[in-house]
């Protein structure tokens, strides 16, 4: 467009849009967004107890996993109390690889198994129960440069160790 | 254009009202890669000192951990409460269902502290449980696991 017509159309229209008071929007409410964005997620692990007064009757016969944690180890066992791994500390604290690996093996074993019992000592700290619950109810593996979650115990009861 | 800006943080700032679960200050919730939305419900907050239900002070972790019962009665007294409230506004049948809760522990929290405070929960058939925890991205776990 050659200047001279340009300056004959900007005379025919209306005076400049003024985008000042716009811009000054724009300014405030992008630092306001970016402190309301939630950089840290909340989200939740689902939980169900049995509600008080119905007794849980377990069929025995099945095989039931049992996580055990404890003070400085951490036991895969099944629900007849014989030992399938015991998982010791390494120098950073629970070996929630190991777990990780050792439940995809017996998930192997067991593919239609959904549920796992973990029983805990009193003293463990909240933080070691989600880890632990987080490795017993999937885990992550990258696959071809994918990631992907795959399921290995997701219904988690929760009780007190022996 | 003043009138715009009213509007829009207005807008703003009922939309971002809209996340369910209060963002603890004094709470360091453990990570997880739980990827469930949090719903609305009582919440039991937990830190270092005290237990409380819906922000309202209930009980110190202290005094809750030094009774032998396997309870927490103030606890159980509060989420009574909440209960009758709800009957109140509801009208509801007296027929028992699970409730959800969502606990917010703080990340030091002892395994018994938590065990009082989800059976008394069940106790008040307040079955539905939900441990709030702060989603890490599965890349950073696949990072962590990687160095074993």
């Amino acid at each position: 467009m050659s200047r001279i017509r340009r300056r004959k159309l900007r005379h025919e229209q209306a005076p400049e849009l003024n985008i000042t008071a716009f811009m000054n929007l724009m300014v405030i409410l992008v630092p306001f967004l970016l402190i309301t964005a939630v950089f840290s997620h909340l989200t939740v692990l689902e939980l169900n107890l049995p509600s008080a007064g119905v007794a849980s009757k377990n069929k025995k016969t099945d095989f039931e996993l049992q996580v055990t944690i404890r003070k400085n180890l951490i036991d895969l066992s099944d629900n007849k109390g014989g030992l399938i791994k015991r998982i010791r500390n390494n120098n950073k604290g629970y070996n929630y690889a190991f777990l990780s690996q050792t439940l995809k093996q017996i998930k192997s074993r067991f593919p239609d198994k959904t549920n796992a019992t973990i029983l805990s000592s009193p003293d463990v700290n909240y933080e070691t129960l989600v880890s632990v619950m987080d490795a017993v109810r999937m885990y992550h593996a990258a696959e071809n440069g994918e990631l992907i979650n795959a399921e290995l115990f997701p219904d988690i009861s929760i009780g007190d160790a022996p | 254009m003043d009138i715009f800006t009213i509007l829009v943080f207005f807008l703003l700032v009922t939309s971002s009202e809209s996340e369910v679960l209060p963002s603890p200050k004094a709470i360091k919730l453990p990570e997880s890669s739980a990827e469930k939305i949090p719903r609305k419900s009582i919440v039991v907050m937990v830190n270092n000192t005290d237990i409380r239900v819906n922000g309202e002070f209930v009980i110190t972790v202290d005094s809750a951990l030094r009774n032998k019962a396997t309870m927490i009665s103030p606890l159980s007294n509060m989420l009574k409460k909440y209960i009758r409230k709800e009957r109140s506004i509801k009208s509801t049948t007296n027929k028992k269902k699970s409730r959800p809760v969502t606990i917010m522990g703080d990340q030091k929290i002892p395994y018994k502290l938590l065990k009082k405070i989800m059976l008394t929960c069940a106790q008040n058939d307040f079955t539905n449980i939900s441990l709030a925890v702060i989603s890490k991205s599965p890349v950073s776990v696949n990072k962590t696991q990687g160095t074993k």
